[in-house]
């Protein structure tokens, strides 16, 4: 029994009314309407329930899509920033509107002004990839080679200091190209240690020199099935088989400073370890988490050289800029990283050691090679994206798979060392 | 959560901006399709209201606070884009503390009168709406109009005529009546 009736007062004919009220959040339910606290009690229900709902039904992106603690430190950041610009508007428009007391009230009343509006704790922090420098390490045993100038018949190694970084797509840094993969996913720390990387894809004369010496036979021409390209005499352009197609000709015209294509992940191992017997040091695949390590050479963001895509700084889809090429361009033709590293981006994708996981989840620490739980795919990571790709195909962060006997005249790959304290 | 962010300490916020992210992707899913850069300008509007009002509720941040939050901002939002003003806008606007953090009446408020007094009663009652044959888009109207929207934006929304947004939310009541008898 209602207080209504107790009291034996009118209960209001707009009572339906009043309940649709309630529940919109118009009016606050009277203690003494049974009917509106009802109404106030399936508004808080309808409102809790989609709460629970947001938090329990979640796309399968959006659940690997965790913000990490730099992300969050970014957000901070820029968060902070945009109060510190509008509190200067505010300080602007407070001059224009109270000009004239603002001059008669002088200095004491914009110290006050600026003591009200004051806002604390409020520092930016602007996140840096860690890296951290070991005195033992001896730059001048590596040499850099020039831009535009190319590496002679063994490839050029550099010395990549390890550090940390975060891999994979971070939100607001790595999608702003318009979004990542859903295997780029999630974000996570990744601490790397010192080790050798080439800093070009291996050439076509590199190649050349190890197939002079073996007369090794890669898989296109071995299995007499040749190499996959695009093929664009037919309608919608299909990726497609040549048995015309090989390293040797990729279907556009190169020299012996390409980067040698139509190269299998099984191709690599067997010119990985001629090159080690070759150079008496052992040589590999990098790893995925040092690939992008270097790749991203000490930035967050999107490309080592920020967050726009440019064709003055890598050979991807179109040319225009320094990108004079339409398909691959001779290695060394693009700037730097601030780790030395060319050619990461675009040009050709890049095999490394890892088998393919469709996500970072579990993904062991310590920038080693992911080679667990394959689930028997026989399915390689390749990195970087290639001289087909749009912006978002070429960021730090892309990545995609290939089998261990797939070859394409977009794949290549560069060789790491690891890296010897004692050497000399 | 929240003192993380605050004070740029332990995991830097990332558990409670991971939270309102998640949010603002339900939200964008289930009411209003946002586009990737809303969804940016969004979340970043909320981690402003979160630096600049956070330290009123450091202490007792809850998820239904900073739900209320990410909602508010996604209604704005969408709001500013579509000029429109329902008659709760126009109320909330004169309440700024309300328009930051929503005004949602705890849920141990519904449970100690009236006839329908149980959260289980309640469970029992829209679960069984759900499960019919337009369930779904009848509870996603139901909670739209508790967010505050009008006919016309839930319309646009739903792809409803105004006319049928009005009609389900009237046939609620009774919907409800019958349905509570049914099943508490």
């Amino acid at each position: 029994m209602s207080k209504e009736d107790l009291d034996q007062t009118l209960i209001p004919k707009d009572d339906e009314e009043q309940w649709r009220k309630v529940l919109h959040g118009e009016m606050v339910p009277a203690e003494s309407s049974d009917t509106q606290l009802d109404a106030a009690a399936i508004r808080s229900y309808l409102i809790a329930r989609d709460e629970v709902q947001a938090v329990t039904s979640v796309a399968e992106v959006d659940d690997l899509n965790v913000i990490s603690e730099e992300e969050a430190r970014v957000v901070y950041h820029k968060a902070s920033e945009e109060i510190r610009l509008r509190g200067k508007n505010t300080w602007f428009e407070a001059i224009k509107k109270y000009g004239a007391v603002f001059l008669i009230g002088g200095l004491s009343a914009s110290v006050l002004f600026l003591l009200a509006n004051k806002d604390t704790n409020l520092k930016p922090v602007v996140p840096t990839p860690t890296q951290v420098v070991d005195e033992a390490l001896n730059y001048s045993d590596y040499q850099v080679t020039d831009l535009g100038k190319f590496p002679g018949l063994f490839p050029n190694m550099l010395l990549i200091a390890g550090g940390n970084f975060t891999a994979g797509c971070s939100k607001g840094w790595d999608d702003v190209p318009g979004g990542c993969r859903p295997s780029e996913f999630p974000a996570h720390p990744m601490s790397i240690k010192t080790f050798e990387l080439a800093q070009h894809e291996v050439t076509v004369g590199q190649f050349a020199h190890f197939v002079e010496q073996t007369q090794y036979l890669t898989d296109a021409e071995k299995e007499g099935k040749g190499c996959v390209h695009q093929d664009m005499l037919t309608e919608g352009h299909p990726w497609v088989m040549n048995t015309e197609l090989s390293w040797r000709n990729p279907g556009y015209e190169q020299d012996d400073h390409f980067p040698v294509t139509c190269i299998s992940w099984n191709d690599t191992q067997s010119y990985i370890k001629w090159l080690s017997d070759e150079t008496k040091t052992t040589y590999r695949l990098p790893t995925e988490a040092e690939w992008e390590y270097a790749a991203r050479g000490g930035k967050a963001t999107a490309y080592f050289w920020g967050s726009v895509a440019s064709n003055d700084q890598a050979n991807y889809q179109g040319v225009g800029g320094q990108d004079k090429w339409e398909f691959a361009a001779p290695v060394g033709s693009f700037p730097a990283n601030p780790f030395s590293v060319q050619d990461t981006s675009g040009n050709l994708w890049e095999w490394v050691q890892d088998c393919w996981h469709k996500t970072y989840h579990n993904m062991p620490s310590g920038g080693v090679a992911w080679e667990s739980d394959c689930a028997g795919s026989n399915s390689r990571v390749r990195r970087g994206g290639a001289w087909d790709a749009g912006a978002a195909g070429i960021r730090s962060a892309i990545r995609s798979s290939g089998g261990e006997f797939d070859r394409s005249n977009l794949y290549g790959f560069r060789v790491a060392r690891d890296w010897q304290k004692q050497k000399k | 959560m929240l003192c993380n962010l605050l004070d740029q300490k332990q995991d830097y916020g990332a558990a409670i901006l991971s939270l309102v992210e998640r949010y603002v992707n339900h939200f964008s899913r289930c009411y209003c399709n946002l586009s990737f850069h809303e969804k940016q300008d969004i979340s970043q509007e909320v981690a402003i209201k979160l630096l600049c009002y956070g330290h009123k509720v450091r202490e007792n941040c809850s998820r239904s606070w900073i739900y209320a939050l990410v909602r508010n901002q996604c209604i704005s939002f969408v709001r500013k884009q579509t000029t429109e003003l329902s008659v709760l806008n126009r109320s909330t606007e004169a309440n700024d503390d309300a328009n930051i953090v929503g005004v949602i009446p705890p849920l141990a408020e519904g449970t100690d009168f009236g006839m329908i007094n149980q959260i289980d009663c309640l469970q029992k009652v829209f679960d069984e709406i759900e499960i019919q044959e337009t369930g779904k888009v009848d509870i996603a109207i139901y909670t739209q109009y508790a967010f505050g929207l009008s006919y016309v934006e839930i319309s646009k929304r739903s792809k409803r005529t105004v006319d049928a947004v009005g009609r389900r939310i009237s046939l609620l009541k009774k919907r409800l009546k019958n349905l509570v008898s049914e099943h508490c």
